[in-house]
C-alpha cells in the first residue's frame, strides 16, 4: 500500500481519476483508496499535512511508500514543469530533509522550500510551498527515507501569478510522471 | 554508475572534485556538511545500497584510529584510516551494513590532513602500520578517488607501513610503479563456491587470484585475508582445496590473517533490522576451522606470517 498526501481537492481530482480511486467511509478527512494506493486531500499548511497523514497512517497497513504531489512556486521555472524534491527544507526551524533520489531517475530534480505562509517574492532558486517539510518528516517516523518523495508542479513565477483555474490542468498534464513515481 | 552525487560547499572548488567531475555528468547536489545525510535515522542500508549516492567532503580531525585488538600483521603500534566509507561491493556477511545506517559511499577529498596525521603518528612511534581498508575497500573506488595513486607516492621511503585490502581487481596504480618494501596488497579470498554466494559484486576469486600473481611478479608482496572464514558443512574439504590452489600461485607472501565470522552485537541488531540474515559460526566450529587452518597453512608458510584475528 502507498499513501498520497495532497493538500487540495484539484490536486487530487486528476489522481483519483487516473487511479480509480473510491472514496472511503467519510471520516475526519477526505479519504479514496483501491487496493494499492490511499490517498488524503489533507488541506493547507504543515499542521494539515503532519495530521492528515498521521491520520491516514493509522488507518492503513502494510505501507511502503509515502508521496506528496502538489503544486508549488519557483522564481524561473516554467510554468508546468515536473520536479522531484532533492532537498526540502522547513524554513520556519531552518532543518534539511534529503529524499533519495530513485534509481534511474532523469528528471529535473530541485530544492524545495516550505514555508508558513504563501511566498510571493521567490528570494532563492528554489520551490515554495507549504507543505512538504512537514510531508517528508511526519513520513520519516514511520518509514525510512527511501521510501518517501515529494514531487511539485511549477503553477507560478516572477512573470506569472498563481491562477486558480489553470491548477487542476498543471497536475493532470503531469501525471504520467508523477505516476512513474508511484 | 553514481547517479547522484553530494558534494559539501566547502570542497566543490577542491582540485580532487574538479578532477572527478570531469568527464562525468552525475547530479549534483550541494550540501553544507556530509553528516546532513549520511548515517542519519530513517535510512535503510539496503535499499540505499541498489543505488547508492556519493557524497564528496572534508573530514575534520580523528583521522587516524587505533585498530581493534588482535588486528594485526606483525606490527606493534596499528591504525587505520577511511578516506572512503562505505565500499560497492555488496557482501552479505559485511559489518558495514550494521555499522552504518546509510550505503552511500562518502568520500573525504582533503588526503593531505591524513597524510599529515600519518607523518606525526610516524614521528611519534616506532615503525606504525597503517591500514586503509577498514570502512572500505582500499582499491576498488580507485576510479573516482585514486586513493593508491596519490598515496603511495607519499609511503615511498617512510618509516610507516601501509596495507591496501582489498578484493578489487584495481591494481593498476601498483602496477605502475616499483614496489614499495612499506606496503602491501592484501586480498580478501574466499572459495569459489563461498564467493559466488557470499561476495556479490566483488570480483570473483579467480579474477583476485590472478591481480595477487600479477602484483607478485612485478614484485609486490602480497597479504591474504582469509577473514572471515565461512562455515560450510564441507568446510574442511572446500577450504584445504583453496588454499591448495592460493598457494600453487602465490609465494611473495608477507602476512595472512585468518578469522571467522564475528560481529559486534549492536551491529548485528542493526543488520537484523533490516532484514539482513547473520549467520553466525556455530559456537563448537569455531576453533575447529581456525585450527584446522592453523594446521593447514602452516604447510604452505612459516608461523611467523599467520595472524589469527
Amino acid at each position: 500500500m502507498k499513501l498520497i498526501a495532497v493538500a487540495l481537492p484539484m490536486e487530487a481530482a486528476p489522481i483519483i481519476k487516473a487511479l480509480k480511486l473510491k472514496q472511503m467511509e467519510k471520516r475526519a478527512f477526505t479519504l479514496y483508496e483501491n487496493d494499492s494506493y490511499r490517498l488524503i486531500v489533507t488541506g493547507i499548511g504543515k499542521m494539515a499535512m503532519a495530521a492528515a497523514l498521521g491520520y491516514l497512517y493509522a488507518l492503513s497497513k502494510d505501507v511502503r511508500g509515502f508521496l506528496n504531489f502538489g503544486l508549488a512556486g519557483h522564481p524561473t521555472l516554467e510554468i508546468g514543469s515536473f520536479v522531484l524534491a532533492h532537498k526540502i527544507t522547513d524554513s520556519a526551524l531552518n532543518r534539511h530533509f534529503y529524499p533519495h533520489i530513485p534509481k534511474g531517475f532523469i528528471g529535473e530534480t530541485h530544492p524545495v522550500v516550505t514555508k508558513d505562509a504563501p511566498e510571493q517574492e521567490y528570494p532563492l532558486n528554489v520551490c515554495y510551498e507549504m507543505e512538504a517539510s512537514s510531508f517528508f518528516q511526519t513520513a520519516m517516523r514511520f518509514t525510512s527515507v527511501e521510501n518517501i518523495q515529494v514531487a511539485k508542479v511549477i503553477s507560478d513565477n516572477r512573470l506569472f501569478p498563481f491562477t486558480k483555474e489553470k491548477a487542476g490542468h498543471l497536475i493532470e498534464q503531469n501525471l504520467h510522471s508523477f505516476l512513474s513515481l508511484c | 554508475m553514481l547517479e547522484t552525487v553530494y558534494i559539501e560547499e566547502e570542497v566543490k572548488e577542491h582540485p580532487r572534485v574538479k578532477r572527478f567531475l570531469s568527464g562525468r555528468n552525475p547530479r549534483v547536489i550541494f550540501i553544507e556538511r556530509y553528516t546532513e545525510i549520511f548515517n542519519r535515522k530513517a535510512q535503510n542500508f539496503r535499499l540505499q545500497k541498489e543505488n547508492p549516492a556519493l557524497i564528496i567532503a572534508k573530514k575534520y580531525g580523528n583521522y587516524l584510529h587505533p585498530t581493534p585488538p588482535k588486528f594485526s600483521i606483525g606490527g606493534k603500534e596499528n591504525y587505520y584510516f577511511s578516506t572512503v566509507l562505505n565500499c560497492p561491493f555488496d557482501c552479505s556477511y559485511c559489518f558495514l551494513q550494521g555499522m552504518f545506517l546509510s550505503a552511500y559511499y562518502v568520500w573525504f577529498v582533503n588526503y593531505e590532513d591524513f597524510q599529515q596525521a600519518i607523518e606525526e603518528k610516524i614521528k611519534e612511534v616506532q615503525e606504525p602500520y597503517f591500514f586503509s581498508g577498514y570502512d572500505s575497500d582500499s582499491l576498488a573506488m580507485e576510479g573516482i578517488t585514486h586513493f593508491a595513486e596519490e598515496f603511495l607516492p607519499f609511503f615511498e621511503g617512510k618509516k610507516g607501513f601501509l596495507e591496501f585490502r582489498t578484493k578489487s581487481i584495481n591494481i593498476r596504480p601498483l602496477l605502475q610503479r616499483n614496489p614499495l618494501p612499506n606496503c602491501i596488497a592484501a586480498f580478501t579470498l574466499s572459495p569459489k563456491i563461498i564467493a559466488e554466494e557470499k561476495e556479490l559484486k566483488a570480483p570473483p576469486f579467480e579474477k583476485r587470484l590472478q591481480a595477487a600473481v600479477q602484483l607478485q611478479n612485478k614484485g609486490w608482496q602480497i597479504g591474504l585475508r582469509f577473514d572471515p572464514l565461512i562455515y560450510h558443512p564441507e568446510f574442511e574439504s572446500i577450504y584445504g582445496i583453496f588454499f591448495k590452489e592460493v598457494f600453487k600461485f602465490l609465494s611473495n607472501i608477507h602476512s595472512v590473517t585468518v578469522g571467522v565470522f564475528r560481529l559486534p552485537p549492536t551491529f548485528q541488531k542493526n543488520m537484523e533490522r533490516i532484514g539482513i540474515k547473520t549467520t553466525d559460526t556455530p559456537n563448537d566450529k569455531k576453533e575447529k576451522m581456525l585450527s584446522f587452518c592453523k594446521e593447514n597453512l602452516l604447510q604452505y608458510l612459516p608461523e611467523e606470517k599467520l595472524f589469527f584475528q
